[in-house]
């Protein structure tokens, strides 16, 4: 039987290193901090659009961008349904519901069950409808071609993107200026980061897409994943300058 | 060139006219267009899952029954079938199970993807940078290969502590700009770089597509 | 599932048989997620739903592409050249629409966010990637300028680089949430 290799072997490390830093974090913050992180400011525009929602009467377009079960781009993004179950659990009561649309199968059906829960949580299931959760194309262009006309119908009052995002979403972003809708944008893909940092929307950049969190909405566990980054981060460069010293001293090969 | 390919193009030419439509701010011809997409790819996609996935994974192994072992011809059936409930019931807790599984084995994929597939090569390619045969040239010092080196180390470092976070608190009380500011600051060089450079190279895909377009405007003109 | 990915030279045959059960299932996914979105757009139709134009469209195509793929056979070459014939100069096209987006939004990047660190470097990166993409910026008699070319060509790979690892290290840390079941708080 072939041998495990190194970089499987360094792999498995470091996601061994990620579970020991978290459960430490855990351990040492497990009351409320009194001083929190400052929260993700795309993630602070959801919450503006989210009141603005209820205010005007109108309703919130969310999409979920075409990743999860890797049929399309990308594989296991589950960060759009954590927003989503962020948005939901706000937006029940709204005058007019919010429309979510993906553009992956299993995530469409995942939506559909979170939607649902989130009704049902809030006491309200009379209210849910199918219609306003739905798949709106099979592929990153396809998503966005049905999310297209959607933006352009009249009675909207922002857009919300979260998920696995491309460059060529930025259609969506300029017809939501020409809409005059905010539009927020939460991806993970450094390549779409950059094409809506052109744009005017709120968007994420690095890794903060994976520290969603709206107002107070989901803080303890945005402060416990921040503190986490912060000491892989600074583990991480101690591992770095250390290992490159003794690659630069000839002792690691 | 026969009819039906004549009239393809020229189906073809009238829905991607309609695309630009949007740009006169038209929405009507683009929605006919954007939707045309949606059911075309939808169709396409339906008769590829069935031939391409469910017959040969899920229907012909029943047909070799016999043959194959009886509890792993029922799961991959019951996996085919769970899901199949969310038609009946959108709260389906009977499909939740299949997609609580799927769910896990992608998280799982995502785990060994990023650290097998990202971070692993990633970090080790930074070190590698410093391997002594690479900073040095037949005996000498390789300047530029020192320089490189240590550059991709700072501006990594730089910008992996650009998204730090602090706590609102400390940062309203930090009014001299501290060390992590100015990592701050150096990272975000290279952010603007690296998002710059990756900008104009959407841009040029997107200039090649639409050089593209009016080729085949201009081939299309020319057969007419 | 894990420790399987990890240790696959153990573990082979176990995953690839629970892989095909997720391929399975996200595919089916896939068929009820269709299903559904016609089964909608036929309400919006009988309806009468405001742009029922669009559902109609939508139906059509659906039906057309399915219908002409199933009596002709997946593999027939004049059923994919027809459906290649429709969707390929829609989606060049679309994708010809984001170049002519992208040129719009990087004139009024500065007015739209102002001058910071991050947008200035933007600017003059993409200025400078502009020109050596466009072959203005050559130096094929003088090896030191062309050194110097090319160290600023790998720049945008230390903040790639970066960014690339900061974005792995959050995707890892919130997969193993997911697992542990802490994504999110529970109200």
């Amino acid at each position: 039987m072939p041998p495990i290799s190194l970089p499987d072997l360094i792999a498995a490390g470091i996601v061994g290193l990620v579970v020991i830093i978290m459960v430490l974090v855990w351990l040492t913050n497990r009351k409320t901090s009194a001083e929190p992180y400052e929260n993700v400011t795309a993630y602070d525009g959801i919450e503006a659009l989210m009141h603005r929602s209820s205010e005007e009467g109108k309703a919130l377009l969310l999409g979920m961008g075409d990743g999860f079960s890797g049929q399309n781009t990308s594989l296991g993004d589950s960060n759009g349904i954590l927003v989503e179950r962020i948005v939901l659990g706000r937006s029940v009561f709204n005058d007019q519901p919010t429309r979510i649309f993906s553009g992956d199968g299993a995530l469409a059906c995942i939506s559909q069950l979170v939607v649902h829960g989130a009704y049902k949580n809030a006491m309200a299931s009379e209210l849910f409808q199918p219609e306003n959760n739905q798949l709106s194309g099979v592929n990153s262009f396809a998503w966005m071609a049905g999310l297209l006309p959607e933006l352009a119908r009249d009675g909207d009052t922002g857009l919300i993107l979260s998920g696995t995002l491309r460059p060529e979403h930025m259609l969506a972003a300029d017809l939501a200026e020409r809409q005059q809708l905010p539009l927020v944008a939460a991806t993970g893909s450094p390549n779409a980061q950059a094409a809506f940092f052109a744009s005017g929307s709120l968007v994420t950049l690095g890794e903060d897409y994976y520290l969603p969190t709206v107002g107070k909405h989901n803080r303890n566990a945005y402060q416990h994943q921040a503190k986490t980054m912060n000491w892989l981060r600074i583990v991480l460069a101690v591992v770095l300058i250390i290992a490159a010293l003794l690659k630069l001293s000839g002792v690691l090969s | 060139m026969n009819n039906l390919d004549l009239l393809l193009l020229l189906a073809g030419l009238v829905l991607s006219l309609m695309v630009f439509s949007y740009l006169l701010g038209d929405t009507l011809l683009f929605g006919i267009a954007m939707y045309t997409l949606v059911g075309a790819t939808a169709g396409f996609t339906v008769l590829v899952l069935v031939q391409k996935v469910i017959m040969p994974m899920v229907i012909t192994p029943l047909t070799t029954f016999p043959k194959s072992s009886v509890w792993l011809e029922l799961a991959t059936l019951l996996a085919a079938l769970l899901p199949i409930f969310m038609i009946f019931k959108k709260s389906s807790r009977v499909a939740g199970i299949s997609l609580g599984f799927l769910g896990g084995v992608v998280t799982a994929a995502l785990i060994v993807g990023v650290s097998r597939g990202t971070l692993v090569p990633q970090l080790l390619s930074i070190v590698d940078a410093f391997d002594p045969s690479r900073m040095t040239t037949a005996g000498l010092p390789n300047w530029s290969g020192i320089f490189e080196a240590f550059m991709m180390l700072a501006g990594v470092l730089a910008v992996l502590f650009a998204f730090h976070h602090r706590k609102t608190k400390q940062k309203q009380d930090s009014l001299a700009p501290s060390w992590l500011d100015g990592l701050t600051g150096f990272g975000q060089i290279f952010i603007g770089i690296t998002f710059g450079a990756i900008f104009v190279g959407l841009f040029s895909t997107g200039l090649v597509a639409l050089i593209a377009y009016v080729q085949y405007l201009v081939d299309f003109v020319r057969l007419w | 599932m894990l420790a399987a990915f990890f240790f696959q030279p153990y573990t082979a045959p176990y995953l690839g048989l629970v892989l095909n059960w997720a391929i399975i299932v996200s595919s089916v996914a896939l068929l009820v997620a269709i299903a559904s979105l016609v089964v909608i757009h036929i309400r919006f139709i009988v309806k009468g739903r405001k742009g029922f134009l669009y559902s109609i469209v939508l139906v059509v195509a659906f039906l057309v592409t399915l219908g002409l793929g199933w009596y002709s056979g997946l593999d027939d070459p004049a059923y994919l050249a027809g459906i290649r014939a429709i969707l390929v100069p829609l989606e060049n096209a679309l994708m010809a629409l984001v170049a002519l987006v992208l040129m719009s939004a990087a004139v009024k990047i500065f007015r739209v966010r102002g001058w910071s660190i991050l947008t200035v470097s933007f600017g003059l990166s993409a200025l400078v990637f502009l020109f050596l993409n466009l072959g203005f910026l050559r130096f094929e008699g003088n090896p030191g300028m062309s050194q110097v070319v090319s160290m600023i060509q790998r720049l945008p790979i230390v903040g790639a680089r970066g960014l690339l690892i900061g974005v792995a290290l959050g995707a890892l840390l919130m997969a193993l949430r997911v697992l542990f079941g802490q994504e999110v708080e529970r109200e």
